[in-house]
């Protein structure tokens, strides 16, 4: 059953593509347990796994009902009950900041993602066709975007398009992220475009987009991808000074950045309410340092030898 | 008069051994070695990558990195027991001065951020506040004096090279260059740590020609460590072959290449291309493993000519013929 | 050198512009009639007109942008919508003090940054280097905000040595440096750490590289290495942090600048967006980027001159 379009009927490409996927999955296996074995790799794996755990599970763990306004019980010191201690609706901070990581989690995990795939083939096609418009074009789009301080591109973002809706959201933070990672990409390229083996592709007539995905992605990916384990918190951060603002994550959602503005206007009548989040944000973004170090140490052999 | 200077030692270096502390336990690279160089000579030592060439050279001016440590030995300058020197002596009065060494790779030895001319004119003031340095050149201007060192040479355009960046010169000039800072103040010793690996074969004549009118003129001695035999067999007088951190065998160099006497010195000379040859040859299995301490003769695993009193002991060094001297049981 | 400098000066004169057509877009993005975004609901239908009028704001799209662009040329960067005072005046009004704060922090991150990476790359490999980078890596954990709720939670509430507010008495130098101390104190925390670390690691890597071996063999001591030749190596990586830092600190005051009620620009930008001031708004983005894009300048000088291979390629 030859398919016209490429030889190859439509079972055995879909056969092919799985192959190719289990084969990168295994690969990334043995990166992953290489990440396992130094100091920092455990520590962080620990935390980003406990940090999504905590997200799927989010309801069924928390100790006490994170919605609940028990009025007579607030700004309480942390107690056996409310190990947080308790906000100034007298609701138990530690659920809240669990619960809040259903909301976090996905918006940063999905940011990631988007700047994932966008800055990694918009550097891949920059790299890949240098020396023409569309390269100048996509390095000035690059260059203009992180001509921005961060803050300042978010927030206005934010502020003029409106951050009601959390798809909006995600993609503010993306567009914010990903021309740093599209450099890197891009200058990997460079240097990757001129292997012999990618020569030896163009000459046996492969279609550009076979070698830009098959050929040159496993090679520029691995630096963007300790990139991302960093920005991961990052991300984080930024999700929770815009939820600080008034401009992330709306009420009744609870969000560790609107958590942190109700502390900070408190701030007076009890402490604890900013305790309690700041640890949490704390804690993710030292998980996410320690990981982004583990992963490498793991990816780059010369430093994994000998272990 | 002039046998009396040529017998003069220079250096001599009596049982040295140095041990690095490795992940993988501990690395003896020198082994008992022990040497003498005469004023005015050229040595040449040859060993494989590895076989512990490069430390037995910055052991004898004591700058091996911080994991290493000179143990056991004695080396002596002029007489001198340079283990004896502190850091600040080392650095003040020998190297550069009396003993100067230049590395592999002249493209990564220089400062990229400096001109040719101030880091030449940097180490030239270093030395200049002692009385060492001759008369004539204190007379001078530095950059004459560099000038002046540059022309020895035999680089054209002197001026060019002193206001340049080393990425705007050649490898073979920034060798010179190196060479020429080494002799600014007439060192007793040049340790040359192959110094034309890097470099191409018509450069590597050059450099090598430039060498011996620099003994000749300066009666500097120098100690050429390389792994390649045609450079030792054609310029040194004497050579020393070594391997996995013990020197296997010493002689004159002519004697050496008609008539090798340790089955090492034999294989390496087997090994060499010739236009009469069809195949290359190579030395079956591979350099041993620094870090055992094994008592048998290092070279055992490989040797075509091995006894059972090999495996148990390691040999002692015999002198055979006076001046030529081996570790090997064959001749005892 | 010349010439490296116009080249740098043109490229970053187009990004400007690129950044610029940006702030300008983005307004368009919106899916409704502009002027109405920018008036809200407030004024009544008649006035409207009037103000949008004034304000130029029924022209097409160009010719806006082109007499924007004009007027940020002279200097005139439109006008408050509700007040009709001019935006520029106000924003240079605003900016000593954010100025203050990022170049306070920045100095405070520089000193202790650097000696530490010094010692620590100096000392390498001994419980001090290892203190100091279990130190660093959680310092660079802290981000801007959170450090600053930290800092003011303890050392303004708790322990009340600092004052928690404000910038302090006008005029009275020693107040304001006063007021000053924890905000800057929060920004720098997570730079000391970065700075700190990357000395370290570009010192370490000067210091084991070949040059600095052939120095030595030339017998020069280890102490003028250091100083010398490793320094001057080492410095193009910190230059160029401090210089990219240096636009990453303008916009992390606005957080302390919000924490703190200073006043600073950061600060008047978020009020610009919240009441929909969208030209005071646009103007304030507009000066911090040209600092930026300013400072980014002098670090490509600085950094060719420190190493010529860059300005000879």
């Amino acid at each position: 059953m030859k398919n016209s379009k490429n030889n190859y009927s439509a079972a055995q490409r879909w056969y092919n593509i799985k192959r190719r996927f289990l084969y990168q999955v295994k690969k990334q296996k043995r990166v992953l347990i290489n990440i396992i074995k130094t100091p920092q790799g455990i520590v962080g794996t620990f935390i980003i796994a406990g940090l999504i755990l905590c997200a799927l599970a989010g309801p069924w763990i928390t100790p006490q009902d994170p919605f609940k306004i028990v009025i007579a019980n607030r700004f309480a010191p942390p107690s056996f009950k409310y190990l947080l201690g308790t906000d100034f609706l007298g609701r138990d901070i530690l659920s809240r900041i669990i619960i809040s990581t259903r909301v976090v989690v996905p918006i940063s995990l999905s940011v990631i993602a988007i700047i994932i795939i966008v800055g990694m083939t918009s550097g891949m096609v920059a790299g890949y066709y240098s020396n023409t418009i569309v390269e100048k074009i996509i390095i000035w789009m690059f260059d203009s975007i992180n001509t921005f301080p961060g803050i300042i591109l978010v927030l206005t973002l934010a502020a003029i398009v409106g951050s009601s809706s959390k798809i909006v959201l995600i993609l503010l933070m993306s567009l914010w992220r990903f021309p740093g990672y599209g450099r890197i990409v891009r200058v990997e390229t460079l240097s990757v475009k001129e292997e012999v083996y990618i020569k030896a592709a163009q000459a046996l007539g492969v279609k550009e987009k076979g070698i830009l995905f098959h050929h040159i992605m496993p090679n520029v990916i691995a630096p963007i991808i300790v990139l991302a384990g960093m920005d991961f918190g990052v991300v984080t951060m930024m999700l929770a000074g815009l939820s600080f603002l008034g401009m992330g994550v709306q009420p009744p959602a609870c969000s560790l950045g609107r958590m942190l503005q109700e502390g900070y206007v408190y701030i007076h009548q009890s402490s604890w309410m900013l305790v309690g989040p700041i640890l949490a944000l704390s804690v993710v973004m030292i998980g996410c340092s320690l990981f982004s170090a583990g992963l490498r140490i793991a990816l780059n052999p010369k430093e994994s030898f000998g272990r | 008069m002039e046998s009396i200077l040529k017998d003069q030692l220079v250096l001599e270096i009596e049982a040295l051994s140095v041990e690095y502390k490795s992940r993988q336990g501990i690395i003896k690279p020198v082994d008992n070695v022990s040497l003498q160089i005469r004023k005015g000579e050229f040595v040449g030592l040859v060993g494989e990558s590895g076989c512990g060439k490069s430390t037995l050279a910055l052991s004898i001016v004591n700058l091996l990195p911080p994991n290493g440590k000179i143990i056991k030995g004695k080396i002596l300058l002029n007489g001198n027991d340079l283990l004896a020197f502190s850091e600040e002596e080392m650095a003040r009065q020998i190297r550069g001065k009396k003993i100067t060494m230049i590395t592999q790779n002249p493209h990564t030895a220089l400062n990229p951020v400096f001109k040719i001319g101030s880091q030449m004119k940097e180490i030239l003031r270093l030395h200049k506040n002692n009385e060492e340095v001759s008369g004539k050149q204190r007379r001078l201007s530095y950059s004459q004096g560099c000038a002046k060192i540059l022309e020895e040479m035999r680089i054209a355009d002197i001026s060019r090279v002193l206001r340049a960046y080393p990425h705007q010169l050649s490898g073979g000039m920034k060798q010179r260059v190196i060479t020429a800072m080494a002799f600014f103040c007439n060192p007793l010793l040049l340790i040359a740590d192959e110094p034309t690996t890097a470099l191409d074969v018509t450069i590597q004549a050059q450099i090598l020609e430039l060498f011996k009118g620099l003994v000749k003129k300066y009666s500097t001695s120098i100690l050429y460590v390389t792994h390649d035999l045609g450079v030792v067999s054609e310029l040194s007088r004497k050579a020393l072959v070594m391997y996995a951190g013990e020197i296997v065998e010493e002689a004159k160099t002519s004697n050496l290449v008609k008539n090798p006497k340790h089955p090492y010195t034999e294989a390496l000379l087997k090994c060499l291309p010739s236009v009469s040859k069809n195949r290359l040859k190579a030395i079956p299995g591979r350099v041993p493993d620094l870090t055992s301490s094994l008592e048998e003769c290092k070279f055992f695993p490989r040797c075509s000519y091995t006894m059972s009193r090999c495996k148990k002991e390691r040999p002692p060094v015999l002198e055979t013929e006076p001046g030529h001297r081996v570790r090997c049981f064959k001749y005892y | 050198m010349g010439k490296y400098i116009a080249k740098r000066l043109v490229l970053l004169i187009f990004t400007l512009m690129g950044v610029m057509i940006i702030l300008f877009g983005m307004i368009y993005l919106i899916p409704g009639d502009p002027a109405v975004i920018m008036l809200h609901q407030r004024v009544n239908p008649e006035s409207k007109a009037l103000i949008i009028h004034r304000l130029g704001l029924d022209q097409p799209m160009l010719i806006r942008f082109g007499r924007y662009f004009w007027g940020v040329l002279h200097g005139d960067f439109g006008v408050y919508v509700m007040t009709n005072r001019a935006v520029l005046p106000e924003l240079l009004r605003v900016l000593p003090y954010t100025l203050g704060l990022a170049t306070f922090a920045m100095g405070i991150s520089i000193i202790i940054g650097v000696t530490l990476g010094i010692l620590a790359a100096f000392y390498k490999d001994t419980l001090f280097d290892h203190i100091v980078t279990v130190l660093s890596t959680a310092a660079v954990s802290m981000v801007d905000y959170v450090a600053a709720l930290i800092l003011l939670l303890i050392f303004a509430v708790k322990l009340d040595w600092f004052p928690s507010l404000g910038i302090g008495e006008r005029g009275n130098i020693i107040d304001q440096l006063y007021h000053l101390i924890l905000p800057a104190s929060a920004l720098a925390i997570s730079w000391v750490g970065y700075i700190e670390r990357l000395v370290r690691e570009s010192l370490g890597e000067v210091l084991s590289s070949d040059y600095i071996k052939t120095a030595r063999l030339f017998g020069i001591p280890k102490s003028s290495i250091v100083y010398k030749y490793a320094l001057r190596n080492a410095a193009k990586a910190v230059v160029t942090v401090v210089g990219l830092g240096w636009g990453v600190l303008l916009g992390g005051a606005v957080f302390i600048e919000i924490i703190f009620n200073r006043l600073g620009l950061g600060k008047s930008i978020i009020q610009a967006l919240y009441s929909r001031e969208y030209f005071a708004a646009q103007g304030g983005i507009l000066v911090i980027v040209i600092l930026f894009v300013g400072v980014v300048i002098i670090v490509d000088i600085i950094c060719a001159y420190i190493d010529p291979r860059i300005r000879l390629r």
